[in-house]
């Protein structure tokens, strides 16, 4: 019976686990991000107190 | 930034972060860091090939159980906020409001995750993107209070007054994901299917569920809700902790 035939809905689940995954990994990158750029003040501050002595 | 704010940082990160710097990465975290992905692959493994496929819905059944499990972990992630604010405000102790930032911001990635994946599961079942219903309003006003907690958190300029506006703020904001929550029992009209217990009369996507969905939707909430915003938070603690720490070092190199 057609009208009971289980819909194609292969598409919405590749599209829900890549934009799911994207936001975690994005959050993720975030994350990395941020800790790298204050690791970089963190040594030009270092760096700043060393030119000062 | 005034000069009694950047002296506040100052005493207040010093301590706590110079022994998290000498530390280095704790045993655990690096733990977490290796068995946190594997185990969401594991989860994600079994949603995709484990979980018997729902035959009215068709796959994209599948992405209920990152749905209702990223849920899990936001409610895990805003409850830890609400802990940390409560204990911020008892101690005035900096790592309490720390553990508050960082529950508030994981969480709200994990809502966004968990809205943004029940919409495209709706565009198939219920023939639309997005629709007014009770549960989908009071997840969108969750989001948007803590899209706001992190925005006025940043505005303001004292830390004590910022540590204590967002501690209040975080508790009261909790009311909004337990109304999220509770909502599909109080409200009759929503047409928003319950995970436990019966679902409103209204409700539109339901299915039967199986044995090996509930193994494959429990085994997911417990990855979800324990492991992945445990090691998200840390991270976001340590974060949080690096940025006080250079704070505490540009008052420390002005004041010489």
């Amino acid at each position: 019976m057609t009208e009971n035939a289980t819909p194609d809905t292969v598409s919405y689940l590749i599209l829900g686990l890549i934009v799911g995954f994207g936001i975690l990994l994005a959050y993720i990158g975030s994350l990395m991000l941020r800790y790298r750029s204050l690791q970089q003040d963190a040594q030009l501050i270092e760096q700043l107190g060393e030119d000062r002595h | 930034m005034t000069v009694s704010a950047v002296q506040d940082v100052h005493i207040a990160a010093g301590a706590e972060t110079e022994k998290a710097r000498a530390a280095g990465r704790p045993r655990l975290l690096t733990l977490l860091t290796i068995i946190t992905p594997l185990a969401v692959l594991g989860g994600l493994y079994m949603a995709l090939f484990y979980a018997r496929m729902d035959v009215t819905q068709g796959e994209v059944q599948r992405l209920f159980y990152i749905h209702v499990s990223a849920f899990s972990g936001a409610f895990v992630a805003f409850a830890a906020a609400v802990v940390g604010g409560i204990q911020y405000l008892r101690t005035r102790q900096t790592r309490w409001d720390t553990l508050a930032l960082a529950g508030v911001e994981v969480g709200f990635a994990l809502s966004l995750i968990n809205l943004i994946l029940g919409m495209i599961w709706a565009r198939p079942i219920w023939n639309t993107w997005w629709t007014w219903d009770p549960r989908l309003t009071s997840a969108a006003i969750m989001i948007l209070t803590y899209a706001a907690y992190l925005m006025l958190r940043n505005g303001i300029e004292n830390p004590e007054t910022r540590r204590r506006f967002a501690s209040v703020y975080g508790i009261l904001a909790m009311t909004t994901v337990i109304a999220t929550l509770i909502i599909t029992r109080i409200r009759p009209d929503t047409i928003h299917p319950a995970v436990i217990g019966p679902s409103p009369q209204n409700a539109q996507g339901t299915f039967e569920f199986g044995e090996t969905m509930r193994a494959t939707l429990g085994l997911n909430s417990a990855i979800w809700s324990i492991l992945v915003p445990a090691t998200l938070m840390w991270y976001r603690i340590r974060l949080q902790n690096m940025a006080d720490r250079v704070q505490a070092m540009k008052a420390d190199l002005l004041s010489k």
